[in-house]
């Protein structure tokens, strides 16, 4: 199994800051580096939680041989009770980056109605979502 | 928009400088909560219309958080944002955009520019729904803050 901290996605923080740095982050860089910053969060809680929850839980008391498959829900209930609710922001951007061709754009939740959300993202808004990433691996690493 | 409902006479529970904003709460969010919770289902549900504004969302709100909490939460997060211009622009249920599944209650602001003072706001927020016993409410809630 590999060792939780292998999944802090600190060192990945470093390599995105190295790029921007570099001033070579075109599109589709923006767009992977949006994505993961919000899924190497969630992995890195995950593992975290896995342990916290002492391996009790499956998702949704569906099968999971390891029981490592935790719900995204519970990830923001942890973090938006911690009041981490920038998470938000990045997952929306998450959403812009995986499902939407164009940039700016509007991201649209549908919920019996809808709620559109305007993106257009550069180099300034990346470095805030890294902060806001950066604030919540501390919280984690304290999990 | 409490002083309207509950009239004068408030009183100030503290004052903290929260990232370089000057927070004053000014009811605690358990005197609210008591207030809400002897009131009636409609007239709850009229002061949740002045923050949802599609009235039938509210039925899928119901049933991923209370309504009094939720209620009692709005006002209090409205004494607090006011003497920061901030305001609460929309009240709806989050979806996953993959699943449907219902993440969160989502509370959109407006005027939130600063965004290292808006982070801090929401640690502070959260922190006394903590300290005041409404910690499962305070993992209900997400503040929005899209700039």
């Amino acid at each position: 199994m590999s060792s939780i901290e292998n999944l802090n996605p600190k060192k990945l923080l470093g390599l995105i800051n190295h790029f921007i740095n570099s001033g070579t982050v075109d599109e589709v860089l923006m767009r992977r580096i949006a994505s993961s910053l919000f899924l190497s969060l969630y992995n890195y809680w995950s593992a975290k939680a896995y342990i916290k929850y002492n391996k009790r839980y499956d998702v949704k008391g569906r099968s999971s041989p390891r029981g490592d498959n935790l719900p995204h829900k519970w990830f923001y209930k942890d973090v938006l009770k911690q009041g981490y609710d920038e998470i938000i922001d990045i997952y929306l951007y998450r959403v812009w980056a995986d499902h939407y061709a164009l940039h700016p754009t509007e991201v649209v939740l549908n919920i019996d109605g809808s709620r559109v959300f305007r993106v257009e993202i550069d180099v300034n808004k990346l470095k805030d979502l890294i902060k806001s990433a950066y604030r919540i691996i501390e919280y984690v690493e304290r999990y | 928009m409490l002083s309207q409902n509950f009239g004068s006479g408030l009183e100030t529970v503290s004052e903290e400088d929260v990232g370089n904003l000057q927070v004053e709460v000014i009811l605690s969010l358990t005197t609210i909560y008591e207030i809400i919770s002897k009131m009636r289902k409609e007239e709850i549900i009229q002061i949740l219309k002045s923050y949802v504004k599609e009235e039938h969302i509210i039925n899928k709100i119901e049933e991923n958080v209370s309504l009094v909490e939720l209620t009692a939460f709005l006002l209090w997060l409205d004494t607090i944002l006011e003497s920061l211009n901030i305001y609460i622009a929309d009240v709806f249920p989050f979806p996953d955009v993959e699943t449907g599944e219902i993440l969160f209650i989502g509370v959109e602001l407006k005027e939130c520019n600063n965004r290292d003072a808006w982070s801090a706001l929401s640690r502070f927020i959260k922190g006394e729904m903590r300290k005041e016993g409404f910690k499962d409410l305070a993992g209900e809630i997400g503040l929005i803050c899209h700039q």
